[in-house]
């Protein structure tokens, strides 16, 4: 005969079982797919002298007059510093089309005659003694084509 | 075989326990998360107000909300919806708080943050903080952590019979399984921590540089108090690398020889202040789990403000709650 205590047990040893198993999976295998069962990956990738520090990216709207003008977080594309560079400027510098089809399209919106997307780095980079300036560089340039934006 | 592992799985995870040691973190954990719910910049409801209104197409359901969605028949969270799940929680996080109906009060409120959670995740950002919080708090869903220092004891007290000492010394096999879970949980979290940085880092994570990197980055980004001003030290980053690496990796160590607690713990609490203050990384939730180590009864007993539960050695207890 199985008791309710033995039933209450089992059921609180599967939930244990579950959830270490939920974490040791998430956590090793690096995916967010089962939230909040996550993976720690934050500051995980080595950094050396000399390398330019990844502060944030400034990305510009190139007009067909050469002008270049700054596409704000905020005004442009309403959203935050992380959605800024998470959602748009890292698949834009890693080529993502698709992931930066509806920024596209909310930057077109906003200058219709923009002909391509520049991404700035940030003007530091790190040594030994600390962070050091140095000249900002335009990192990515993509032409801005019809294909490029969302499908209507 | 079979049966002696389970034997040694129930007397591990069910033991008899103080009530007062789990009573005590769900005062913590959730006076914490109220606190934040009601007035962090990060969780009230202008934060959730300025979610709602970031383009569309970065909506994404994560798995657990997108059942939640299914579970309500494919149901699209207005703003209006969120901010009566968020005043139905904070009103639940109360009740948890004071231990009223607490059966009821704790996975109202676990189910309510969790969903404010992972509605706020599925926008396109999901950040680290929040996501032992909510395990937690759905865990203690389970858990009779309303038993003492709570409304319903008091309500539960006759005059005349159980003092508030026998309340407070009262024990529970379900007392600790919780508290030992987070422990793990903590331990597995460190661990993958550290195994990301040998993978991700291919050997050459612990280098220095690597940390002056992370804190000039942060320092010039969010302006923390010692980040930026710590980022031109290049040997205090070394040796604060090869500490973390083994402070992560080892630190599982500290749930299976409950004696190491005396060492990671207090160290664990003071790194995660330095976290905050060299990249303003918020891990306050953190914090508050890290009480789960903490044995209280131990504690009081010791300071003889509480008398020792029956049955139960102190010596199991000053281990850290083994």
């Amino acid at each position: 005969v199985v008791d309710g205590q033995t039933v209450k047990y089992s059921l609180l040893s599967a939930l244990i079982g579950g959830v270490l198993l939920a974490q040791g999976v998430s956590g090793f295998r690096g995916t967010q797919y089962l939230t909040p069962f996550l993976s720690y990956p934050m500051y995980s990738k080595a950094h050396f002298e000399g390398e330019r520090l990844d502060v944030n990216h400034r990305v510009y709207a190139v007009l067909k007059s050469g002008e270049r003008r700054y596409i704000d977080p905020d005004e442009d594309l309403n959203v935050d510093f992380w959605r800024y560079e998470r959602r748009f400027v890292t698949p834009l510098i890693k080529g993502r089309s698709d992931e930066v089809a509806p920024f596209v399209d909310a930057v077109v919106a906003r200058y219709p005659d923009v002909t391509a997307l520049e991404v700035d780095n940030y003007p530091m980079i790190i040594t030994r003694a600390g962070p050091k300036p140095a000249p900002s560089q335009t990192i990515v340039r993509r032409e801005v084509a019809a294909a490029d934006r969302s499908p209507r | 075989m079979i049966r002696r592992f389970f034997a040694a799985w129930w007397r591990y995870w069910f033991r008899e326990a103080p009530l007062l040691d789990l009573a005590i973190f769900r005062i913590l954990i959730i006076g914490l998360q109220l606190y934040l719910l009601v007035f962090s910049s990060r969780y009230n409801m202008v934060a959730l107000t300025e979610v709602s209104e970031v383009p569309p197409f970065l909506y994404e359901p994560l798995f657990f909300f997108d059942l939640i969605t299914r579970l309500l028949g494919g149901h699209h969270f207005t703003i209006n919806e969120i901010g009566l799940i968020w005043g139905a929680t904070a009103c639940a996080g109360v009740a948890a708080l004071l231990g009223l109906g607490t059966r009821l009060s704790v996975p109202l409120f676990a189910i309510g943050v969790s969903t404010l959670q992972l509605w706020t995740m599925s926008h396109g950002d999901v950040h680290h903080p929040e996501a032992a919080m909510m395990i937690a708090l759905g865990l203690l869903s389970f858990s009779p952590s309303g038993a003492v220092l709570s409304l319903d004891a008091m309500m539960r007290r006759e005059p005349g019979r159980a003092t508030l000492q026998d309340q407070l010394s009262a024990t529970s096999r379900e007392a600790k399984w919780l508290l030992l879970l987070i422990q793990w949980f903590f331990g597995l979290m460190y661990l993958s921590a550290c195994y990301a940085k040998l993978r991700y880092g291919e050997g050459h994570w612990a280098n220095g540089i690597t940390l002056q990197y992370a804190m000039a980055q942060d320092g010039l980004r969010w302006n923390p108090l010692l980040g930026l001003w710590l980022s031109h030290f290049y040997w205090v980053a070394l040796a604060g690398q090869w500490f973390i690496l083994f402070f992560q990796g080892t630190f599982f160590l500290s749930v299976v020889f409950p004696k190491l607690k005396w060492f990671y713990i207090p160290v664990g609490m003071v790194m995660h202040v330095f976290i905050y203050l060299m990249f303003k990384a918020p891990f306050f939730q953190w914090s508050a789990l890290y009480f789960a180590f903490v044995p209280w009864s131990a504690i009081f007993v010791r300071l003889k403000a509480l008398r020792r539960p029956e049955g139960f050695a102190l010596a199991d207890q000053s281990g850290g709650v083994a």
